[in-house]
């Protein structure tokens, strides 16, 4: 079993108020419907037609976006009395784009999520494009994806995951999964 | 058979399939929230269509984004027309992607290496 690194705490209002001295592009907390994704949506890829030169790959900004707010939107949990409860906040930076997405667990889904980034971070380009298309031809699959989402990301993103883990309430943990573009 | 014609939407492409013609277009975004549920008719015409189908099937397909859900969609509807290829039918799979775009040619070629079906990758200007 993998080291579960898990971080102290996270207060989410905080977190979602602290533009990190760029310009805030968009955010959001609350439940993740599938208008909630359209507009997040729609909004990162209004805003990076016009700002075409603030990253190298635009299109794999809106993809990667796309595949995580749509994974909160199957996978979030409640969180203080709201249903599919998800945040997202995406900022534009001197030397690039943040995108950060945050979403509630369970303890055994943490920990098997934190595995999964563990050993997807220390696969090579090759090796994730490999692990990509035996997880696609693999005949089993959901709406939610089957577990090809965040290697599809990692793939895409040609970088490592980075991942935190806070513990919230008793068996629950808040999940942060950060993203840099250039 | 009737032809098949979905209107695109901002979140599924549009799809036009004649059977008379033996052309499939496939065009536009591929993001729903539920892709089983969108692909489900499709795969169903496609069944029906290998019962019978043209001596040549043309596929169009040129796709901006598609999540996840619908990659696995999309290879069960390659999968449906690689029958029709084992059945002694000509299949073709014009695969388009804008140029710069390597994330669309990887997961063209991607499907290119599972379904035995020739595959064309088309550069499109974007």
């Amino acid at each position: 079993m993998l080291k579960f690194e898990q971080h102290r705490t996270l207060q989410v209002d905080d977190w979602i108020n602290d533009n990190y001295k760029g310009k805030v592009v968009y955010y959001y907390k609350g439940s993740i419907s599938a208008e909630v994704v359209s507009k997040c949506i729609d909004t990162l890829e209004t805003y990076l037609k016009e700002n075409s030169t603030l990253i190298t790959k635009p299109k794999t900004a809106v993809s990667v976006a796309i595949e995580i707010i749509q994974n909160i939107f199957h996978h979030g949990m409640q969180y203080y009395g709201v249903e599919k409860f998800g945040a997202v906040k995406i900022i534009h930076l001197p030397k690039g784009l943040q995108m950060e997405f945050l979403n509630v667990l369970t303890k055994d889904k943490a920990i098997l999520l934190n595995e999964r980034i563990q050993q997807i971070n220390v696969l090579s380009k090759d090796e994730l494009k490999k692990l990509h298309l035996l997880i696609l031809s693999n005949n089993e699959y959901s709406n939610k994806g089957g577990g090809l989402g965040l290697v599809d990301v990692a793939k895409k993103l040609n970088s490592k995951l980075i991942a935190e883990f806070y513990p919230f309430e008793k068996n629950n943990y808040i999940y942060l999964l950060k993203i840099f573009l250039t | 058979m009737d032809p098949i014609v979905i209107e695109s939407t901002p979140k599924t492409p549009a799809v036009n399939f004649n059977a008379s013609t033996g052309v499939l277009e496939i065009k536009g975004r591929s993001i729903p929230e539920n892709s089983i549920e969108f692909y489900r008719h499709l795969i169903e015409w496609i069944e029906k269509y290998g019962m019978s189908p043209q001596p040549k099937t043309v596929v169009n397909i040129q796709l901006e984004y598609f999540n996840t859900s619908s990659s696995k969609c999309i290879l069960d509807v390659f999968k449906r027309l690689e029958a029709i290829a084992n059945n002694g039918h000509d299949v073709v799979i014009n695969w388009h992607y804008e140029e710069d775009d390597e994330d669309m040619l990887e997961a063209g070629e991607d499907y290119q290496s599972i379904i035995k079906v020739p595959f064309k990758m088309i550069e499109v200007e974007s």
